[in-house]
């Protein structure tokens, strides 16, 4: 029986060598097979000069998903129309209508593009804030954001039960969302725990914008995930990347909802500020501390954080022309330029917001106006026209509070309806359910 | 001694190509059904005449979306439409435009990503003869694509190739015929080996 037993096994053993050998020229026709699709001569070649369709996005918001083909903030059946039109030959190529990725614009991508709409796709191509094509499985479970204001969007948009992992940041910086139990994988997205992060196997890892340039050495480090750098913390690139994120997440309603939010108040400030004139704006100095030197850097409107939330607010910022996002300057620099306002961004982040009150405010201003000699003959200071804000309200979602705050600071008369911190309670209440005490700018603006 | 164990290796040799045949030929046989042939049906033309040829497609599986050219002769044939075509129940509905003199490229997309399996219709071109000669009909550069969107192995039928496409069947006619020849060695042998086994044991 046993001697059987042997002889079976031998007997697999040597089969299975056999179909090891035999299987090779089956593996060089499949790869054959699919470069057919690439060499079709006549299949609508993506062009690096694609030309946008008429109707594409009349904002500067983009989902930014292979498959997208109109360009505007979902992949629908219009994408599908639209593909349809360009392998045709009466539309023109667009940056986003490669659905597949492989280079070449034909019926394979409508297909991709149906799945996508109807929520079958087994996953889709995004392109990151770096610019990078990065696939995603799907259904996405289990993410991991490595920057605290990236956390803070995504549970705006009720993805609570999604993150599997935090910076350290954000359990010093944020309590108040809770998630006090997840495991710190990194620091504002560097030094990742790589052998943590692969523990609880995130479908994504997301990177701030500032990671960017080490992406590929984070990916390489994280096998079978997906790391995308997204631009969730900064003013110019919110709305975009939120709207991604918030279709590959399956939180599109949510997402659109938070966008909506920012987008009034937004243009409720651009609608009251729109008809002033250069001579009706003051000027304003707006400044922040680095968390380790201790010196005060001036925010230029290149920021594409801080620098983005102060524009638009009727005011002239007096860093405009200078090179950079942010520049240390001399005092004498700003005692000369003289600046109707100004304002001390803190960046430190523990001197004000949740638990902080105004008594506790108004040292803090006395304290960053202390030790400035000559500072008492700038227009600001004489006019007690000096503000403090907490970078909470300048980063992430609610960068428009920060926004408001600086108009409401500028023009009282034209926002005298508009209470800050009142909109700041609704933005916790409402997408977070939450409801903290504390002070976020000082002093409110009347 | 020594016989009983030669005997012993033999048999499991023999288990082994009986494995392996099995094995391969299981393997084999959805290889190929996924190859779906697309031909021409042109019937003879007479000038002056409207005709309609049709583009037939056969054991299709998963059939989605799909694309292709229809290049003809412009001073010969004009294609006055292309109508849907149909894979059992299913309709194809087709889309059409002239991209060039002589050539109309023909696109379509089945309802849903349910896909739909057989042999049927692609589509119906009206052609209207306005000369003489050959209408030199055939279609190039064709897809098609599955509900996974990934391409169905297709034969689009060697006459009516244009250069690229007679390139890409080359390569893939040189594979399968690699893929052939294999199976045919594996069978080969077990008919070898099976042969040999009997032999041995009548002779026992």
């Amino acid at each position: 029986m046993n001697g059987m037993k042997t002889k079976v096994m031998v007997g697999i053993i040597v089969g299975l060598l056999l179909l090891t050998l035999l299987t090779s020229p089956v593996t060089a026709s499949s790869s054959a097979n699919a470069s057919d699709t690439a060499n079709l001569s006549d299949s609508a070649v993506v062009s690096d000069s694609a030309a946008a369709p008429d109707f594409v996005a009349t904002s500067d918001i983009t989902l930014n998903i292979l498959g997208n083909a109109n360009g505007d903030r979902t992949i629908d059946m219009k994408d599908v129309e639209y593909t349809e039109s360009i392998i045709l030959g009466s539309g023109s190529q667009t940056e986003f209508a490669d659905a597949t990725g492989d280079s070449s614009i034909d019926m394979l991508d409508v297909t991709r593009i149906e799945l996508i709409n109807l929520g079958k796709a087994k996953e889709l191509t995004l392109v990151d804030g770096a610019g990078r094509q990065v696939n995603v499985t799907l259904p996405v479970k289990n993410i991991i954001p490595t920057d605290y204001r990236t956390t803070e969007t995504l549970l705006a948009l009720g993805t609570g039960d999604m993150i599997v992992g935090v910076d350290r940041a954000f359990h010093e910086r944020m309590a108040e969302f809770g998630l006090l139990d997840l495991p710190e994988v990194s620091m504002h997205g560097q030094s990742v725990d790589y052998e943590m992060v692969l523990t609880l196997e995130p479908d994504i890892v997301l990177l701030p914008l500032s990671r960017a340039e080490n992406a590929d050495d984070i990916a390489r480090n994280l096998p079978n995930t997906a790391v995308v750098v997204m631009g969730l913390a900064s003013q110019k690139s919110i709305d975009s990347d939120l709207t991604t994120m918030g279709f590959v997440l399956g939180k599109e309603k949510e997402a659109n909802e938070l966008l909506s939010w920012m987008q009034d108040y937004e243009e409720l400030v651009k609608e009251r500020t729109s008809d002033l004139t250069a001579d009706e704006m003051p000027t304003f100095y707006y400044e922040y501390m680095s968390g380790s030197e201790e010196k005060w850097w001036v925010i230029t409107p290149d920021d594409p954080s801080a620098g983005q939330v102060a524009e638009e607010t009727g005011g002239l910022n007096i860093a405009t022309g200078l090179a950079g996002t942010s520049i240390e300057v001399d005092p004498e620099w700003v005692i000369e330029k003289n600046p109707d306002f100004m304002f001390a961004d803190l960046m430190k982040g523990f001197d004000s917001g949740p638990g902080k009150t105004e008594e506790d405010m108004e040292n803090l201003l006395t304290e960053v106006l202390s030790d400035r000699p000559g500072f008492e003959k700038v227009n600001a200071v004489k006019n007690n026209n000096v503000y403090l804000v907490d970078r909470d309200i300048i980063g992430g979602p609610r960068w428009v509070i920060g926004h408001i705050y600086f108009a409401k600071s500028m023009h009282p008369e034209l926002f005298e309806d508009i209470d800050p911190a009142e909109i700041h309670k609704e933005y916790l209440k409402k997408f977070h359910n939450l409801e903290v005490a504390g002070t976020w700018a000082y002093p409110l603006p009347e | 001694m020594k016989k009983k164990l030669w005997k012993g290796l033999e048999r499991s040799a023999f288990f082994g190509i009986c494995f392996a045949a099995l094995i391969a030929a299981f393997a084999a046989v959805p290889v190929q059904a996924q190859q779906a042939t697309v031909s021409i049906d042109t019937p003879e033309i007479v000038e002056g005449s409207t005709v309609y040829a049709t583009v037939n497609i056969d054991s299709v599986e998963n059939l989605d979306a799909g694309q292709f050219v229809l290049v003809f002769n412009p001073d010969v044939l004009k294609i006055v439409g292309v109508e849907n075509g149909s894979i059992g129940e299913a309709e194809v509905p087709v889309q059409w435009r002239s991209v060039d003199n002589g050539k109309v490229r023909v696109i379509f997309n089945l309802e849903g990503v349910t896909g739909v399996s057989g042999s049927g219709q692609l589509a119906s071109v009206g052609l209207e003869v306005i000369g003489g000669g050959k209408g030199d009909l055939r279609i190039s550069n064709g897809l098609l694509g599955d509900t996974e969107a990934h391409s169905i192995d297709t034969d689009w039928g060697v006459p009516e190739a244009s250069d690229i496409d007679a390139d890409m069947r080359d390569i893939e006619a040189e594979n399968t015929q690699k893929t052939a020849s294999g199976f045919e060695a594996v069978l080969t042998l077990i008919g070898l080996t099976t042969a040999m086994y009997l032999t041995r044991s009548k002779q026992m």
